[in-house]
């Protein structure tokens, strides 16, 4: 059916014409629909038109059309008024309201199916995304945590090397030396309490009379699931002591078997293999004549790679213990620094530089000048090789101010120098000599720093 | 009649120690730089005070205070008064009759003929250079090859000689001393060729054992005698003293042809006061590291003390065993040092007398572990300013690169005045405000 347009002025009129016109379009699928409406007013209506009933009208059709687009219909209507018979306005009658076909039902029904069906599609994809957002946050969770654990295990490890080594090794005391000499005990339980290691003390009643120094070592592995974790086992230095009384060690060398019972104990060391043995001779018996003894540890070092150890006091063999457990503890650390330097590589670039070590204390800053001077300046002194402590103080008697120093012995011949700082006699009777007046005078005078002083 | 007796002092006077001595009095006094100076008072020193003859160069190089240099340069001198004298050596009456123009003179003369030993010098350090690259394949030679290279005699003065001697060893000295003059003769023109392998001597052979010691050997006692003077009382070891590269005490096997292999044993002593000094300076991991590369096996640290060290001294003993693997040796005194020592040496001539002895050459050794340079006046700078509190070991290398002494600092402190610790801190912003400000304060304030 065509749309109708309605003419709304007379033939013979020459009146010009004003439409109103509303057209929506709705679009569904392939479908296309066209909702229109107009209303038409000539301007020829006289004053004696009644507004109120135009604009009721108007209002009347718009909220039909409205209601009819809600519905998604198509219709074409006119409105008519009888009663008004002086207007010019010819207006048709509503139409009425058709009904829908089926195929606009099952076009309808269609429409609402594919809406649920993207509505579900749409969820579905929120779903997917919100649980992939969730996994890759639990990944990376778990991912921190692993990185959290190795690096934890990670400085574990290096702590174990550096700043706690000695609470990763461990002294093991056989029992038999400390049921032979009282008072052990308690000496080692005070020096290694004092030494912040008290934990490390072990004694194993399966070691008789050796001492034996055990390192806890911690390795990170992967288990089978890729997963870090903390490995830890302990390992026997190669180094270990037997500890015997000075008189026994006098009769077994003696009787010439000790050769025999050095071999005797170091099968008993479960560290095979290359390691050195200790024996330490409590007591203050003389254990043999010099130039046996010499020749006695000749041999049995160039053999046995074992020495004699000479102790007189438990106080003197408890430090021994700690102080071995204290090298020990670092040994794994040199070696590392041994290895960093590249110092092991054939002797062509000579030995390995060397870290500068200031082990005295550090200056005053509270003080006079000359309070600050003379502090520093005496420490300096310290730092210099093969100057003793006499030396230092007669020195310091002669120079207690270096940068006066510097003024005087710049304008100071050098020979003069060289003999007024050389003749100077330290307390215990020595002089200071030129060669050590020489480095003085060259590190008070020395601009270029070139100069060698050593 | 009556029978009087009469006391006789004898001064031996040797004509080319004599010489040597003149010449370095000349060159001391015409010196006007006083560190020059100072260096060849010293070598006068040494060398008047030196016990025995000098005969090569390697002699005079022993001697403390006389480096490469300056036993180059005397040598030379010698050979140019030599030549003067028609190839003859001087007598010693003729050496005290030369006035200062004549050493004028063999020093003018000297000076044509320094260029090409400034050149030998160079092509052997050339040499050895190339040398040090076949290091390694030298310590992985198995030793098995029966070869043995020629190697230059090296002729040294020995304190001690057990045996008198023959008139047939009189007479294979003397070639060995002409041997010896020769080679040290040409090696003054160009350099030798070195040896860079395992060597061995076999009990057939004939070996002599030699205690090569460091002729820098610290005496703390002057009331005491040294070790090398009780050594020199033992007769039945011989002894020699050398610079040594590493180590206080060496032992060598000598051939009858002159060739010398480092044997398995070094000692290094040490005093409580020098293990403390060394620890300080860092000279103790210096020569812990260069002993560690020594081929030497059986390594002595020989404590000479009276009693027990410190705690700091004993643990780092005890780090030297448990570490290095080295036996400590515990002597009271120098007596009971050289007794030990002793021991050592017939420990290794009877064993040199049954056994088949393999070692590296002496001058691969030496040649091998030489010292690092001698310490400078920047490094040494570099520790005291350590003392300051919050200077680290690197801000005090980045202060001594730019004032590399006390004197410099002092001068840059003085030209800048009271600005000078900001200025310093601009100048290295790796320092700290507190640090500049109390440098200050020692330097100027």
């Amino acid at each position: 059916m065509d749309e109708a347009i309605v003419v709304l002025s007379d033939d013979d009129d020459d009146e010009d014409c004003i439409m109103i016109e509303e057209t929506t379009n709705v679009t569904a699928g392939n479908l296309e629909k066209l909702y229109s409406a107009s209303f038409s007013i000539v301007d020829a209506v006289n004053k004696d038109a009644i507004p109120a009933a135009a604009k009721t009208w108007l209002d009347e059709g718009m909220l039909n059309l409205d209601e009819m687009i809600r519905q998604n219909q198509t219709s074409s209507y006119s409105l008519c008024s009888s009663s008004q018979e002086n207007t010019d306005i010819n207006v048709v009658a509503r139409p009425e309201k058709r009904k829908l076909t089926d195929d606009e039902k099952e076009t309808q029904k269609e429409l609402r199916e594919n809406a649920k069906r993207a509505r579900e599609a749409e969820k579905e994809r929120k779903t997917l995304e919100k649980d992939k957002k969730k996994s890759e946050m639990a990944r990376r969770r778990e991912e921190k945590e692993k990185d959290k654990e190795t690096r934890k295990i990670e400085r574990e490890i290096s702590a174990a090397t550096n700043s706690k080594c000695e609470l990763y090794t461990f002294c093991h005391v056989g029992k038999t030396v400390i049921d032979t000499w009282h008072g052990l005990e308690a000496e080692l339980s005070v020096l290694y309490v004092e030494r912040k290691i008290d934990n490390q003390l072990k004694i194993d009643t399966s070691l008789g009379t050796r001492i034996e120094w055990r390192r806890k070592c911690v390795e990170l592995r992967e288990d089978d699931s890729g997963r870090s974790e903390r490995f830890e086992y302990s390992s026997t230095q190669n180094l270990f002591a037997v500890v015997v009384p000075a008189e026994t060690l006098k009769d077994v060398i003696s009787s010439n078997t000790l050769s025999d019972f050095i071999i005797e104990q170091k099968s008993g060391f479960q560290n095979g293999g290359r390691c050195t043995m200790l024996i330490v001779s409590f007591g203050r018996a003389e254990i043999a004549k010099k130039k046996k003894l010499h020749n006695l540890s000749l041999q049995i070092y160039e053999q046995h790679r074992a020495q004699i150890v000479q102790i007189e006091t438990i106080a003197e063999l408890a430090l021994f213990t700690a102080q071995y457990l204290r090298s020990l503890a670092r040994q794994e650390k040199k070696k590392l620094d041994a290895g960093s330097d590249g110092g092991g590589g054939g002797g062509a670039g000579g030995a390995g530089g060397h870290k500068l070590q200031y082990q005295g204390d550090k200056g005053i800053v509270i003080g006079s000048r000359s309070e600050i001077v003379t502090d520093w300046w005496s420490k300096m002194l310290t730092t210099i090789d093969r100057l003793s402590d006499a030396q230092r103080r007669a020195i310091l008697e002669l120079i207690p101010d270096p940068i006066a120093a510097i003024d005087k012995y710049s304008k100071m011949d050098y020979s003069l120098a060289i003999q007024e700082i050389g003749e100077l006699v330290a307390e215990n009777g020595r002089r200071v000599g030129p060669s050590m007046a020489h480095r003085i005078l060259t590190m008070l005078t020395d601009e270029t720093g070139n100069s060698v002083v050593e | 009649m009556s029978n009087q007796s009469k006391r006789v002092t004898v001064r031996i006077e040797h004509s080319k120690n004599t010489f040597f001595e003149k010449v370095l009095k000349f060159q001391h006094q015409e010196q006007e730089d006083r560190k020059l100076k100072y260096v060849l008072h010293k070598a006068h020193e040494n060398l008047r005070k030196c016990p025995f003859e000098i005969l090569t160069i390697v002699d005079l190089k022993n001697v403390q205070g006389i480096g490469e240099n300056i036993a180059l340069k005397l040598e030379e001198t010698w050979n140019v008064a030599c030549r003067e004298n028609n190839g003859q050596d001087p007598t010693l009456r003729s050496i005290k009759k030369f006035t200062t123009d004549d050493y004028r003179r063999f020093l003018t003369n000297r000076k044509s003929t320094t260029e090409r030993m400034k050149d030998a010098k160079r092509l052997e350090k050339q040499k050895s250079t190339k040398t040090i690259v076949d290091i390694e394949n030298e310590f992985e030679s198995d030793g098995d090859d029966d070869k043995q290279p020629s190697v230059p005699l090296t002729k040294t003065k020995s304190f001690q000689v057990s045996k008198p001697v023959q008139p047939s060893l009189i007479r294979s000295q003397s070639g060995n001393l002409s041997s010896s003059s020769s080679t040290s003769s040409s090696s003054s023109n160009s350099s030798d060729p070195l040896s860079f392998r395992l060597l061995t001597c076999r009990p057939f052979e004939q070996p002599t054992v030699y205690l090569i010691a460091d002729n820098r050997e610290h005496r703390n006692n002057p009331r005491f005698k040294s070790v090398i003077e009780h050594l020199v009382k033992k007769e039945d070891i011989r002894v020699d003293i050398r610079s040594l590269s590493v180590g206080d005490y060496i032992w060598i096997c000598r051939k009858i042809d002159g060739t010398e292999i480092v044997m398995d044993w070094v000692v290094e002593r040490k005093t409580w006061d020098d293990l403390q000094s060394s620890i300080r300076g860092g000279r103790y991991d210096e020569q812990k590291g260069r002993l560690n590369m020594a081929p030497m096996k059986n390594r002595v640290y020989l404590i000479e003390a009276q009693h027990k060290g410190d705690v700091a001294c004993e643990q780092a003993v005890a780090s030297t065993l448990s570490n290095g693997g080295y036996l400590i040796q515990r002597c009271s005194d120098t007596r009971d040092t050289a007794a030990f020592l002793k021991e050592v040496t017939i420990r290794l001539q009877n064993k040199a007398a049954i056994e088949e002895i393999s070692g590296v050459p002496f001058s691969q050794l030496q040649n091998l572990l030489q010292k690092k340079k001698a310490e400078t006046v920047k490094e040494a700078w570099v520790r005291q300013l350590m003392v300051c509190p919050g200077m680290s070991q690197n801000r005090a290398e980045a202060i001594a690169d730019r004032f590399p002494s006390m004197v410099s600092l002092l001068s840059y402190f003085r030209a800048n005045g009271d600005d000078a610790p900001i200025r310093l801190l601009q100048l290295l912003p790796q320092l700290t405000r507190p640090i500049t400000r109390n440098l200050f304060k020692f330097f100027v304030q």
